[in-house]
């Protein structure tokens, strides 16, 4: 998942309506970096482990990372980030950018209700929102559609509110959106509705592009998302604004590597509404990046009616399968090491080959010895954001630790 | 073997137990032998009349000293006998407690740390510094609070910021065991000493508003072993039915994160539980007041537990179906009161939502509520349903927004202490007087994800005063004096046999009160506003009265302008002041 490739499949020509598909339109604004700020750096505010948004790991920094470098470059300025967990969003915005330990917040909800006039804001560069998530057995399109069925959805999320109102469908109610895919995988529920982003991440990352990915219009499910400054600096503002524009091909891309879903928002009140809602600019941008060659396996997947067959899902794990789980037969070996290398090997290496020590899973049993297991499961389960290791709970079964476990232990070094 | 955690955690509790047993053979002296023995009869020692035996001094939780050394005729002559820096600032809000000569108090974040002092002039006896994960703040909804340690069988018990319960050896200061009682990373915490009776260290935690589903739960005092949890809320109540919506109830909140009471002669305890989550009502129940039998129990409710077996034995549910926050958690005062003509086990509690109930403790019958401060959002309360008879004006609901809602989400009166005096037989409440407008339409975000939150703005109540420190009669049902604070969640109250109140402001004033009249007959300025509630104890016959200074980071956050003057009004602190005559 190099950025190197998917930034070059974008035609220049293409680029600037593609990126329309995914953004706010945005009006030209003159260019022109301050010499004055020349080698500053910029300081954007990150959670160092949230992907697909953010992530303090090299390989896969997040969408709103990599924008913050590539705006940082368009402004001739270095980039740093600073990591901050954003468990509690106003908090944490309040505490690092409105608190002078930022000059920026990538990736904030574009609206003067959020925090009040003392955040202002770049022009929108992206849609974020809710999304229904759907595998091969259950095409749905509509809410009629999904009568009958088990729904996941997200703690005080909007999907969560909208649903408690339809008793004809069985709501299981999650925590993140992790846990909710992990449902659906597992056949706990027939389809999700979630944040879009983070489902579309897990999708090709974790699922293999199992499920179908469409965002959900409505009151409360789509946002405009842009950059956040304090009030204080308008004059940052009004320079990423003036570079924001040419970024847009970057964002397009950036979307589509980590997974974003790229469809247009459907109201799930009216399948009808697909059409009514879809605007005509998000169409014929839509073709232009299909032209352009960018991968866009969750677009299609999402836009072609999906035949339900008969056999389950790659990912599907049933009930007695997680019960023998730990004897560890060349069967969990050869899954384990299949989901290392569709995954883990991002950063630990294709086969466990990593030559820098430090992330070597070839030692662990060397560096560890008896506590190896021990550490593996703390680690996959708690994940160490502070070195660029997420938590994997929720996305992984402990069914899939054990197998990714099993096939290290065949792979150890002394 | 189902999985590879079940495996690992059996692992670690094999490790844990030898771990604990190697403490007890470890330890040198048999002097805890006897201790432990009488912790079967009665771990808490009574409430010695020179100390402060527990977090309301007594099980009683009237936070009522029978000293009187200092009174009305002195307390204009109280000087400083010794300051103790906390080395912690923030949100302390710990009430010390006494035992013998030492004093014991806690820090806030985390606790950072517990220290036994020498009571008469605050030299360290030894510190305890638990090992507090960095990122614990970023769990912690309102702030990292600590309320205090709980003292017993020669063990001082810590509930912790990361979801731990700790204890530690009240001579030493050497942590004895470490409990988890609760996962912090789901956005919940202790901030509270736990209750112990008898074998038992019983506790809950905070984090109603992100997902928990409540519980209480009990330890035992020597090993820290879970003897029983209690989860408040269920997929059906005690009756067989629901009064949830779908799986609403696996994440419906309804934690125990403040103190309980326990009633010796009922051998019963009683524990507040807090809203029910999340926000929006259509969720778990109809959205309107019309709310049948969806009101979720046993959220914002009074609970009566068998402390023996964590048996719920009856409820009082305060806000049924709530929908503008008011947590049920309020501490639970005993007392015995003449009410018509009959000596009555009584229970008293000034609710966030603005009423003040009257039960009576042994049968779990409401006797009365009335309103303490200006409030709105229900008519009165019935006191044969215990429903409250509202206004659906201002129940917020989905498309819904009320205006004018009176109190606002932090209630009547919050997590502060009141006190109670069988001397003047009045209660001593800190109330605030805050109303607000509420709907449920702000975007808000949490880790990339954008949501609808509560959207709430908050202003001053009828009177445009902001905090109200009232004397109550819990008999009449009515105000017999009060003192109209500037701001809004001033610290708890002490009352003394001297004809006392003291209490300490969000301004940084503390003050002794005539609690006949409520005039002000001391005041001092501490620096830093005060949430803790004072204490007295008495050291070679003389009295002292104690408070934790150091005043709230996170609360004035939900107040918008409100909160910038509290914050505006002192700097953060973090000191132990000892006063006496």
């Amino acid at each position: 998942m190099s950025k190197g490739p998917m930034k070059l499949s974008l035609g220049v020509g293409a680029a600037s309506i593609a990126a329309s598909m995914l953004l706010i339109a945005c009006s030209a604004a003159p260019s022109g970096a301050a010499p004055a700020a020349a080698r500053e750096p910029l300081r954007i505010c990150a959670d160092p482990d949230n992907l697909p948004f953010s992530s303090q790991a090299d390989a896969a920094p997040g969408l709103y990372v990599e924008l913050g470098k590539e705006l940082a470059g368009a402004l001739n300025r270095s980039f740093e980030p600073v990591w901050s967990l954003a468990y509690f969003g106003k908090r944490t915005v309040r505490t690092t950018l409105l608190a002078g330990k930022c000059d920026a917040y990538i990736g904030l909800p574009d609206s003067k209700d959020f925090m009040g006039p003392k955040l202002i804001f770049s022009k929108p560069f992206l849609n974020v929102g809710y999304a229904l998530v759907t595998n091969g057995a259950t095409h749905a399109a509509s809410l009629a559609d999904l009568e009958g069925k088990r729904v996941a959805v997200q703690f005080a999320s909007s999907p969560q509110v909208i649903l408690a109102d339809h008793e004809e469908i069985k709501t299981a109610t999650y925590m993140d959106p992790e846990s909710a895919m992990s449902a659906l995988a597992t056949g706990k529920v027939d389809a999700a509705i979630i944040w879009g982003p983070t489902a579309g991440y897990l999708n090709k990352t974790a699922y293999r592009d199992t499920f179908a990915i469409v965002p959900v219009a409505g009151e409360g499910m789509q946002w405009p998302v842009s950059i956040g400054f304090s009030r204080d600096h308008a004059d940052l503002r009004d320079k990423i604004d003036s570079v924001i524009e040419s970024s847009h091909d970057i964002v397009a891309g950036l979307a589509i590597k980590y997974g974003f879903p790229v469809e247009e928002p459907v109201s799930l009140i009216d399948m009808s509404g697909r059409e009514a809602q879809a605007s005509h600019e998000i169409t014929q941008a839509k073709q232009l990046i299909s032209l352009a060659g960018i991968e866009t396996s969750v677009a299609d997947k999402a836009s072609q009616p999906v035949p339900a067959p008969q056999s389950p899902p790659a990912v599907k794990v049933t009930e007695e399968v997680q019960t023998s789980a730990l004897t560890s037969s060349a069967t969990d070996v050869a899954s384990g090491h299949e989901i290392f290398n569709g995954t883990c090997s991002h950063c630990h290496g294709p086969d466990a080959i990593q030559s820098e020590r430090r992330i070597n899973l070839r030692l662990l049993k060397h560096r560890y010895g008896d506590k190896m297991d021990q550490i593996f499961h703390d680690t996959v389960t708690r994940g160490r954001p502070e070195k660029g290791m997420p938590n994997w709970s929720g996305v992984f079964s402990e069914e899939d630790f054990s197998k990714i476990l099993a096939y290290l232990h065949t792979v150890q070094q002394d | 073997m189902k999985s590879l955690r079940n495996r690992l955690l059996g692992s670690a509790v094999v490790g844990l137990a030898l771990a604990a047993g190697l403490a007890g053979i470890a330890r040198p002296k048999e002097v805890h032998a006897g201790e432990a023995q009488a912790s079967e009869a009665k771990a808490l020692p009574a409430a010695a009349p020179g100390g402060w035996a527990q977090y309301g001094n007594n099980y009683e939780n009237t936070r009522f000293s029978s000293l009187k050394q200092i009174n009305t005729q002195n307390a204009s002559q109280l000087k400083l006998a010794y300051a103790f820096s906390l080395g912690s600032l923030r949100s302390n809000e710990s009430t010390p407690l006494v035992i013998g000569d030492t004093l014991y108090v806690s820090s806030s974040w985390g606790p950072k740390y517990v220290y036994a002092l020498e009571a008469k002039s605050g030299k360290i006896k030894w510190k305890y510094e638990p090992d507090i994960p960095d990122d614990v703040l970023q769990f912690a909804c309102c702030d990292v609070n600590s309320r205090g340690v709980t003292y017993a069988d020669g063990k001082i018990f810590v509930g912790r910021l990361d979801g731990n319960l700790s204890a530690v050896d009240a001579q030493t200061g050497k942590e004895l065991w470490t409990t988890q009682v609760v996962d912090y990373k789901q956005g919940s915490i202790i901030t509270s000493p736990p209750l112990v009776v008898r074998n038992l260290v019983i506790t809950g935690f905070g984090g109603g508003e992100y997902g928990a589903r409540g519980s209480l739960q009990a330890y035992d005092i020597n090993t820290g072993k879970e003897v029983w949890r209690t989860y408040t809320v269920s997929a059906t109540d005690a009756d067989g039915t629901s009064s949830w919506k779908g799986d609403s109830w696996q994440h419906g909140g309804g934690v125990l994160w403040l103190v309980g009471s326990y009633d010796e002669k009922t051998d019963t305890v009683y524990w507040g539980t807090s809203n029910p989550s999340p926000w929006s009502t259509a969720v778990r129940s109809t959205g309107t007041s019309d709310y049948g039998k969806l009101t979720n129990l046993y959220t914002a409710s009074t609970l009566a537990i068998d402390p023996a077996t964590g048996k719920i034995k009856w409820h009082i549910q305060g806000t049924p179906a709530d929908a503008w926050d008011y947590d049920g958690v309020n501490e639970l005062v005993l007392a015995d009161l003449k009410i018509d003509g009959k000596e009555t086990p009584a229970l008293l509690k000034a609710d966030r939502n603005g009423f003040f109930y009257v039960a009576n403790r042994e049968s779990g019958k409401l006797i009365s509520a009335e309103k303490f401060v200006p409030t709105n959002w229900a008519e009165k309360i019935d006191i044969a349903t215990t429903r409250p008879v509202e206004n659906p004006e201002k129940r917020p609901g989905p498309g819904h927004p009320a205006k004018d809602i009176c109190p606002n989400l932090i209630g009547g009166k919050n997590w502060q202490p009141m006190s109670y005096s069988p001397d003047t037989g009045l209660v001593y409440i800190p109330a605030n007087n805050i109303c607000q407008d509420m709907s449920e339409t702000e975007v808000n975000y949490r880790k990339g994800v954008f949501y609808l939150g509560k959207d709430f703005t908050a202003r001053p109540g009828p009177g445009g005063y902001l905090g109200d420190i009232i004397a109550w009669d819990p008999v009449k049902q009515k105000k017999v004096w009060d003192i109209k604070e500037e701001l809004p969640f001033n610290g708890g109250t002490l009352a003394t046999a001297g004809g006392l109140v003291f209490y300490g402001t969000t301004t940084g004033q503390f003050k002794a009160v005539d609690a006949k009249t409520g005039s002000v007959l001391w005041q001092v300025g501490v620096g830093s506003g005060v949430g803790a509630a004072p204490i007295s104890f008495a050291i070679d016959g003389k009295q002292y009265v104690a408070v934790v200074v150091g005043r709230t980071a996170s609360i004035p956050a939900f107040l918008g302008d409100i909160g910038t003057k509290m914050t505006q009004a002192t700097p953060e602190g973090g000191t132990l002041f000892v006063f006496t005559e």
